[in-house]
């Protein structure tokens, strides 16, 4: 069966309503594409007791402090919770589970990095994963997802409606690549950048994207929902 | 500090061993190598011949193979494996599955991982230490601070950083899927609108990526990165300008100063370029 989530940055899930959260069996709270907006333990709890049944911590690029902010929020997380996935796009971070939080923190492979590991050779990828014991990789490549054999050892968690294009750390938002961050993007729907006769983008969490549609494959076993509030 | 230059010819490769260069890099046409565009050997047997004029110069040279390709796995850790057995001095590389197959295989190089693997902290280090990984091009969007663990590590491995004063990506450039074919499509550069207000992708100014040279070289990095370029005359200038803030910073001046001079450097170095992009 077809596992739902939702998936929510912090001052996302903040203004979210209890509602949501009925509607999916599983909600990520975090980010994929900026370390400003790293979860807390505190966001789990208030997740937990708005009625979320399952989380999934989502987590960016890290550089060495955010990579250790994020490891401490782990260890709080897990005094409350016996076992949490984390969507991981650091190859440290998936080092330090697999080193600190074995058999409780559940790592999946996240986008973006989860871009080029659809390319590399199965073999590798089925040895990786094990491993690693990575449960899902994270996609929202509409094409390459549906043109996966019937014989690929992934597992696929599918994101929509947007499609990851490019990501910076120098905030979208104010230029600035800071740990000062005052969240500019919180309360900001996704929004279109055009161009005249160009191509159209969409800005949203400080990432580019373009929309994308959910994917049917036996390989997707859960997909995922960005609530971005796309006019 | 030294520098490194990409090349994609032998014209190219004697022009910068007479400039002095003492690291170069390249690429073979048929192995994805990441930079469109750009000059590209033809064959195993033209970078081993360019890797041996460059060894009787007194200088290295690399072969970068850095981009993932499934179907192109066995082949390329093939080629990395006949050029190092033919003297190539290392390889550039970011696919982990090529790293694990070149450790499988027992091919015995030293290994650079590209930039484009955004290993921005010492625990990926240390994960791509266990692959064989001998030095790492940092990625451009680390500020030095945030880079001392990766310069100063504990594995001995060696840094480099590119001149991003004149080449760097806008966004994580190893996490980048906008069309990018040269540079009428650099879609990162840009303006669109947004609701009615222009928008331009942020990203850093000139000083402020002068300054950051700076604090690099301070804390130890060995390599100033010249990366490969459609147009050989652009990789000339930017190699020239890269020398010239080298000697500047060869100098010891502190950051403020060196900043300052770079920038004027800079300003001199932009009418070269205007005339070069003017030909084009």
């Amino acid at each position: 069966m077809m596992e739902l989530a939702v998936s929510l940055t912090p001052p996302e899930a903040l203004c979210a309503k209890p509602g949501l959260f009925r509607k999916y069996s599983r909600v990520y709270i975090g980010s994929s594409f900026c370390q400003n907006l790293l979860p807390e333990a505190a966001d789990v709890r208030r997740l937990r007791a708005a009625g979320a049944r399952a989380v999934t911590l989502a987590t960016p690029p890290l550089t060495g402090a955010a990579l250790k902010k994020f490891l401490r929020t782990l260890g709080q997380v897990l005094e409350t919770e016996k076992e949490v996935e984390v969507s991981v796009n650091d190859l440290g971070l998936l080092a330090a589970l697999r080193r600190r939080f074995h058999g409780r923190a559940v790592p999946l492979l996240g986008r973006p990095v989860s871009h080029d590991f659809l390319r590399m050779s199965p073999e590798f990828l089925k040895k990786f994963f094990s491993e690693y014991g990575i449960k899902l990789l994270e996609s929202d490549e509409g094409k390459m997802v549906e043109n996966l054999p019937a014989s690929t050892p992934l597992k696929i968690a599918f994101h929509y409606p947007l499609e990851y294009l490019a990501m910076s750390r120098l905030c979208a938002h104010t230029g600035e690549m800071s740990a000062a961050c005052r969240r500019a993007c919180a309360g900001v729907p996704a929004a279109r950048l055009t161009r005249p006769g160009g191509e159209s983008l969409i800005l949203y969490s400080n990432a580019y994207f373009r929309r994308n549609a959910p994917c049917e494959n036996k390989a997707v076993k859960r997909l995922v929902f960005t609530p971005c509030d796309l006019k | 500090m030294n520098i490194q230059v990409g090349i994609g010819s032998f014209r190219e490769l004697e022009y910068y061993l007479r400039e002095g260069a003492r690291e170069l890099y390249c690429g073979l046409e048929y192995i994805p190598s990441h930079v469109e565009g750009a000059g590209n050997f033809a064959s195993t047997a033209q970078i081993l011949k360019a890797a041996a004029v460059a060894r009787a110069a007194g200088a290295k040279m690399f072969y970068a193979a850095n981009e993932v390709h499934a179907g192109l796995l066995e082949k390329t850790a093939d080629v990395i494996a006949e050029l190092a057995a033919g003297g190539v001095d290392g390889a550039i590389v970011k696919d982990l599955a090529l790293l694990d197959l070149l450790k499988r295989r027992r091919i015995k190089t030293p290994l650079i991982l590209s930039t484009l693997s955004c290993c921005l902290n010492a625990a990926a280090l240390d994960f791509y230490v266990r692959y064989g990984v001998k030095r790492l091009a940092l990625p451009e969007q680390l500020l030095p601070a945030e880079a001392a663990e990766l310069v100063r590590n504990r594995w001995d491995i060696g840094t480099e950083v590119f001149l991003k004063a004149r080449e760097c990506c806008r966004n994580f450039n190893g996490l980048c899927f906008l069309e990018c074919h040269g540079k009428n499509t650099t879609v990162c550069k840009k303006k669109f609108s947004l609701e009615r207000r222009a928008f331009v992708m942020p990203n850093f100014t000139p000083a402020e990526h002068l300054a950051q040279l700076h604090d690099y070289y301070a804390l130890g990095v060995g390599t100033l990165k010249i990366g490969r370029s459609p147009g050989s005359e652009i990789s000339r200038l930017i190699f020239a300008e890269g020398r010239l803030l080298l000697e500047l910073l060869h100098s010891g001046q502190g950051r403020e100063k060196f900043t300052a001079e770079a920038l004027r450097i800079r300003a001199a170095m932009d009418k070269a370029y205007a005339k070069v992009e003017g030909k084009r």
